[in-house]
Formats: C-alpha cells, structure tokens, sequence
C-alpha cells in the first residue's frame, strides 16, 4: 500500500522498461553545443560498429548522475531525520540526499555527486553537483563534463501509485543550454531489492575500452 | 457467506489490525534508535571468540586457514580458494563486513532495519518478523545471505542464511561454507556505543557453535565518502572522449 501523504515516498520504486537515451520532455536530442555532438556522435558511431565505448558502469564502477536515474532496477527510498538514502539495487549504487542543506562550496568530484534535497510544496527537489566526467548522461553516449549541475522535481502522481521525475540538466562544456528529460518510477511494494555483485564474472567487464558481450 | 457476514467481518478484521498497528507503533517507541553513523572499535583482522580464543576449526578449514595466511602473508598471485575476494571487489559476506574499518549507516525503520556500509557501497536489508525458512525452503546462495530481524525486547536479532561460502570471514580468511548461519543480536551498551553479539554455526566448517563481538561508536558528524573498489580493477576514462571541436 502506498502512502497518501505526498511527502511520504518511502518504499520500493521501479521504472517500467528501459529507455537507454536522454532526450527531451519534447522527445529531442539535448541543446548540443559543437563539443557535446561530436562526442555523442563518436559514442553512437561506435555502438553502430559494434565496438560500445566502455563507460563506468560497464567496469561495475557507480552509473553517475543522471544515468542512475534510467536504471531498469528497483530503488528503494528511506527517509530518516535529514536524510534521504535510496539505494539502488542496480551495482549497489548508494545515493544519500541532504535535507535542507545549502550545496557545499567546492565538493570533491565523485561518481554520484553530492546531493541536497527539500520540499516545494508537493515536489521534492534534489539538487546534485560534485560530479566527475567519468560518467555519461546516458547509455547511448551523451557525455558531460565535470561542471554538470542535475536537478530533479519529483512528485507522486497516479493516485500515488507512481513518481513523475522532471530531470533538468546544466552543463555548459556539453549543452548550449539546460535541458530537462523526464523518467516515471512505479511503486512496487511487492519487490525486495536483490544482491547485486557486478564484479563475479562481469560479462561485459572491457577490454581496451571497449565493452564486451560474453 | 453473504455480503453483510463478509461485510462485518472485514470490519472486524480491520479493528484488529487497526489495533495491530497500534501496540506496534506503542512498541516502537520503546525501541533504542540506532539509526546513523557508526565505526567499528578495534576490528578484528582474524576473528577470535569472544573470549580471545581461535574459532573451533574442523582439521580441513584449519588447514585452508592456514594455508591462505601463509598466501596473504607471502604477497604472491595464488588460486581463487587463496584469493582474497574482498581484493577483487567482491562483496565481503557477513561476517566479515561487520569488522571492516569504514563507517557504517544504520536506518531504522518499524518494518525493516537497513545497514549501509560506506566499504565498496555495500548494504543490508533486514526485514522485521520475517518468518525464517525451514532447511527445505531456503533461497539461493548469495554473498550477504538473506537476513530476518526480529526485537528481543531491547535488541535487534538478525538471523542470516543462504551465505554462499565464497566469502572470507575475516580478512586472514577464516573459512566458511554454505551452511553457515550467522546471528547478530544488536545492542546498545551505552547511548553512543553498539554492540553485537555474533553467533557463528557451520557444521561443516566448526567443531561447534561460537561467539564473536564486535563493538561500534556513533560518529554524529561523520558521513559517508564515495568509496569505489572497482577503480582498482579498471580505471576509467573520462566519459567524455575530448575529440576537440
């Protein structure tokens, strides 16, 4: 059963299907600059070869930022005081999100970054920088820099049965300007998360920084 | 049975839930607050009872033992039965996970008690009042088993099973094997420090059951840092493959 209170999203959340690309709430690419579609098409020429450049979550590193968010596996959300944890049973990815914090001004550059959160009356808003470059927006191959800036307002739709999550994306070496794409989260009270171990006989562990299919 | 038979007997299945729920939300208040930030005091690299003693090893995991001190000791490439998983980035199973030397998060909640582990972003769901399966009725195997918790008065029992034998117990690599069932009773000695009480049964690996303890304090200002073993394994590029432009 779902919680009717709508600051209330603790449970098992679940996105139906998977979309591997970023695109648009409109259904369009990003506002590519120069460097951003060079790298996207260098990406995308290369999965046509079938030569996939390797990226992190292939080598079971964490999938960063925004790309976690895309991950055809359940997510489980727990509030406690100030905090905010989801763990994502896709490769044990552990997000924590700060509650009413301020950003800090220089945080190290991690994979998922450093996360603060608060309520705008029924949206929850999550605000993450801290990300390093080791990540790309999304499987297919849209790529960042290190000054990404990803915000998401997310709110209970559906009677509750559901999460819309608006994605808005900021990074000024990739993208002429922000870009929101947008994902949708089921509530599956009837799952668990399971172990996930990427790294025992990691099929698609790369090889010359290429992934490969075992 | 008729609508209204059906009809009254929802609403009296409901008063007795609605009263369910009340002794639990009465029960829960009266349970310590583990939830936050924990490090381990003194973790053990080889796993003693909890009177400083060897654990009761059966003379073939006694040689096994010793044998993979000796590979760790020499520094030497060896087999997968002498290679350190955790080395690999393999989760570190349970027990060894409770005495690795990074903080650990405790969330609780009525329903399910979860730990995060800040080592190589590991985590363990605990669901409160699980029915704990018959010998027939067990899971698959995996690194961190399944776990049923339950409160024994002021204590947090956790009953784990289904651990799948390729794990170490301790960093030197005391062995186990799939029949390993391991109990963590979860008390507070004092408002800042956790103790656990583990409770080790392998027939296969132990000549009898035993006891090990491991001690944490609350850390209220320290938090979780990222920290990624699989960067040891593979360190990848910058996602941006930079072709100028």
């Amino acid at each position: 059963m779902t919680s009717s209170d709508p600051h209330d999203i603790d449970g098992v959340w679940w996105t139906p299907g998977y979309d591997r690309k970023y695109r648009t709430v409109e259904g369009e690419l990003p506002p590519f600059t120069e460097r951003g579609r060079k790298e996207w098409q260098h990406n995308v020429d290369a999965d046509k070869r079938g030569e996939p450049v390797a990226d992190a979550p292939t080598g079971c590193l964490p999938h960063g930022i925004p790309r976690l968010l895309a991950s055809p596996y359940p997510i489980q959300i727990i509030t406690t005081p100030g905090l905010m944890t989801w763990v994502h049973e896709v490769n044990r990815n552990q997000r924590f999100i700060y509650m009413d914090e301020k950003q800090p001004a220089n945080p190290p550059k991690t994979y998922l970054g450093h996360s603060v959160g608060h309520w705008e009356g029924d949206t929850l808003v999550i605000d993450t920088i801290g990300l390093n470059d080791k990540t790309r927006i999304d499987e297919e191959g849209i790529t960042h820099s290190d000054q990404l800036h990803v915000v998401e307002h997310i709110r209970k739709i559906d009677g509750g049965k559901a999460l819309e999550s608006l994605i808005t994306i900021t990074d000024p070496v990739m993208f002429t300007k922000p870009w929101t794409a947008k994902r949708i989260y089921k509530a599956r009270p009837d799952v668990r998360l399971m172990e996930y171990a990427c790294e025992e006989n990691n099929r698609n562990a790369p090889e010359d920084g290429v992934t490969k299919v075992k | 049975m008729s609508m209204r038979t059906r009809a009254s007997l929802a609403a009296s299945v409901s008063a007795v839930v609605a009263g369910l729920v009340a002794v639990q939300a009465g029960a829960a208040d009266d349970k310590p607050n583990l939830t936050g930030v924990w490090l381990v005091q003194k973790p053990q690299a080889e796993l003693k009872t909890s009177d400083g003693k060897a654990p009761p090893l059966k003379p073939e995991a006694a040689k096994l033992y010793a044998e993979r001190k000796a590979a760790r000791a020499s520094g030497k490439k060896t087999d997968e039965a002498h290679t350190d998983p955790a080395a690999i980035c393999l989760p570190h199973g349970v027990p060894r996970l409770l005495n690795v030397a990074q903080p650990i998060m405790i969330l609780q909640k009525p329903k399910q008690v979860t730990v995060m582990y800040q080592a190589n972003h590991q985590s363990r769901l605990f669901y409160i009042d699980d029915p704990i399966p018959t010998a027939d009725n067990l899971p698959d195997p995996n690194y961190d088993g399944f776990s049923a918790a339950k409160w024994d008065g002021k204590a947090l029992v956790v009953n784990t099973f289904s651990l799948n034998g390729l794990t170490w117990m301790d960093d030197s690599g005391l062995p186990h094997g799939e029949k390993l069932t391991v109990v963590e009773r979860y008390e507070l000695t004092a408002p800042d420090t956790l103790s656990v009480k583990v409770t080790l049964t392998d027939p296969e690996t132990f000549t009898a059951p035993w006891n090990t303890q491991v001690t944490y304090k609350r850390q209220p200002n320290l938090r979780f840092k990222e920290d990624v073993c699989a960067e040891k394994l593979w360190h990848p590029p910058s996602g941006s493959p930079k072709l100028g432009g």
